[in-house]
């Protein structure tokens, strides 16, 4: 019979440590009568001695035998790695027998089942949002099975067109996105599945990490989470196979990932958008107002409303609310909208009722008391007849109003103040230093003179006044922007002040700017 | 009682011995109600929390730091014209 040559033995003896498991070594070496316990490294040198041990006897039908588990250790399951030429047919009958003895071992790698089930799965329909317009599913579904201990990678991969790469690299709204879903066991995919992602998840394009995403959402809300965006980590090369890979572990629920090709939209346009869209008027506002106090048991004589946004509490520029909100109170469609990219929770700030992009409306009563208030107006009074007029300083009112006009200075200079702050900045600095020490003089000569009550008084006015424009100039003055806008008399005092800041700092000079925005 | 009943008939703002002016605030926002003192309080809790848009329990009515049952009135709680009604999110928690 045939003998064991010197090359066979060394492969073989290769593969041993190249490419079999703990799993698979355990497997050849309890056929092979060995004991299969003990760490890799161990398990190795058994199975290499053992090898060795074949080759010094001369033993053919061992070595084929072994050469056959090692060769397909899943117990022929996947196609035999190697066939082996030139043997004697004679050995057949012997190695045949082999396998019929073995259990067939569950799948060692899960991911290895991975979207050959989708043919399944129904279509899933995300809910729709106003930021994202689904143009393509460029990639098939990849399951997540349900995993309650240990971690799974599972892969699908993405193919751009050669248009799809054009697009994307001159257009930077058409993205590539993963939405994943989690599978509902009865009900399946409603009209509007959340994205939702596995708890502890990862998200790799091309073996590289996508960093920076948030793909939990908020705790306990359901919908919260965005798509996650993968286009800066694509191959943009029409044709490659770019793969895209979900590590996820300790899963309770079955999971669908596929990536889509989306068109994005921008807070702006949306807003812009919403300009143009419906809007509730006045009247109508003024007699919902109205009728709601018809019970003359109780009558709502006067209520103050907030003009700040409570969710940016900035005054609101675009007055919106939703058509079925029934509070006047509004929110800035900017703010919100903004908000809604980051955590889609489409729920109203004051009412908390789920409200649709589609649901927003302009304000127009709101608006109209926006635009005829002087931007320093936080609230208004609005009386029981729908009529307003801006809200005097209640006593324990906890935002501090600007408008106590009555005994320092009118309204209109308040607003003259701020324009000359805006247009022209060296008056205002010239005096900036002198300021601090006018303030301290009259806290001292009003704590002595006067009753705490009206020292208190008049701390506030002072700060209406003065003391806010220094501080303001110092955090105004470093930045390169503020210096360029017309310092001429002044340059010698600026420069000093500025020379120490500058000078470590030349290389990052553009981002200067933005440090103190 | 009696007697605080009896001192609120001759307040400046009077004249209106039927209603009273009541302030309810929840902080952000405030609302002024003409309520009859014989009219329950949930009336007017339920104006506020509709304009507001405040789903009703989700907030606690408080009047001198008590809370205000839906069934009490001005009269029951001796209130006087003026007086405040504190609006705070309804919270649960242990005292653990």
């Amino acid at each position: 019979m045939a003998t064991i040559t010197k090359d066979e033995a060394a492969s073989l003896m290769r593969y041993v440590n190249s490419h079999l498991i703990v799993r698979q070594l355990q497997h050849v070496l309890k056929n092979e009568g060995q004991p299969a316990s003990g760490l890799k490294a161990p398990l190795q040198r058994r199975l290499i001695t053992h090898i060795e041990d074949i080759v010094k006897r001369n033993d053919v039908s061992a070595f084929q035998r072994v050469k056959n588990l090692v060769y397909r250790p899943d117990g022929g399951q996947s196609p035999p790695a190697r066939t082996v030429p030139g043997y004697p047919t004679g050995t057949n009958a012997f190695s045949s027998s082999v396998p019929a003895g073995r259990t067939s071992q569950a799948p060692i790698f899960a991911g290895a089942s991975t979207f050959t089930l989708g043919a399944n799965i129904p279509r899933i329909f995300f809910k729709e949002s106003p930021f994202y317009t689904l143009l393509t599913t460029m990639s098939d579904y990849g399951r997540c099975p349900i995993m309650q201990q240990h971690r799974n990678t599972v892969s699908v991969t993405v193919t751009l067109t050669e248009a799809q790469v054009l697009q994307m690299k001159n257009d930077k709204s058409h993205r590539c996105m993963v939405y994943c879903a989690a599978m509902e066991p009865v009900m399946g995919f409603t009209r509007d599945t959340n994205v939702a992602f596995p708890h502890q998840v990862e998200v790799r394009v091309n073996d590289l990490a996508v960093s920076g995403l948030n793909l939990r959402g908020l705790k306990n809300k359901p919908g919260s989470t965005r798509p996650a965006d993968i286009t800066d980590k694509l191959k943009m090369v029409p044709n490659y196979r770019n793969e895209i890979s979900l590590t996820y572990a300790v899963t309770q629920k079955e999971f669908v990932f596929m990536v889509n090709y989306i068109k994005t939209e921008t807070v702006e346009n949306l807003v812009k958008r919403l300009y143009s869209g419906s809007s509730i008027s006045k009247e109508e506002v003024i007699t919902d107002l109205v009728r709601k106090n018809g019970d003359s048991d109780l009558v709502a004589t006067s209520t103050i409303m907030s003009l700040k946004c409570p969710l940016s509490t900035l005054r609101i520029e675009l007055p919106v609310r939703s058509i079925f909100c029934k509070h006047v109170q509004c929110f800035d469609a900017t703010s919100f909208l903004q908000l809604q990219l980051q955590a889609p929770t489409w729920t109203c700030p004051t009412c908390s009722q789920s409200i649709s992009f589609k649901q927003l409306v302009i304000d127009r009563y709101f608006e109209d008391i926006l635009n005829s208030t002087p931007k320093n107006v936080e609230s208004v009074t609005i009386d029981s007849d729908g009529k307003w007029s801006v809200a005097v300083e209640s006593s324990n009112s906890p935002v501090p109003d600007d408008s106590d006009d009555e005994d320092f200075k009118s309204k209109t200079q308040v607003v003259d103040l701020d324009d000359d702050d805006d247009s022209t900045l060296m008056p205002s600095f010239l005096t900036a230093a002198l300021h601090p020490k006018e303030d301290t003089v009259t806290r001292g000569s009003n704590g002595t003179n006067k009753r705490p009550a009206s020292n208190v008084i008049d701390l506030t006015l002072s700060d209406d006044d003065e003391p806010p424009r220094p501080t303001k100039r110092h955090n105004v003055l470093p930045t390169p922007s503020s210096v360029g806008s017309g310092f001429s008399p002044s340059d010698s005092v600026t420069q000093n002040e500025h020379s120490p800041v500058r000078a470590p700092s030349d290389q990052y000079s553009n981002r200067l700017p933005g440090w103190y925005d | 009682m009696s007697e605080a009943d009896a001192a609120a008939p001759p307040k400046p703002e009077g004249g209106d011995t039927e209603h009273l002016n009541i302030k309810v605030t929840d902080g952000n926002n405030e609302v002024f109600f003409k309520i009859k003192r014989t009219t329950q309080l949930k009336k007017l809790m339920d104006a506020f929390c509709d304009r507001q848009g405040k789903a009703p329990n989700s907030v606690r009515f408080l009047f001198d730091g008590t809370r205000v049952q839906g069934t009490d009135s001005p009269d029951t709680l001796d209130m006087q014209d003026g007086d405040t009604l504190e609006v705070h999110q309804e919270q649960i928690g242990g005292a653990w």
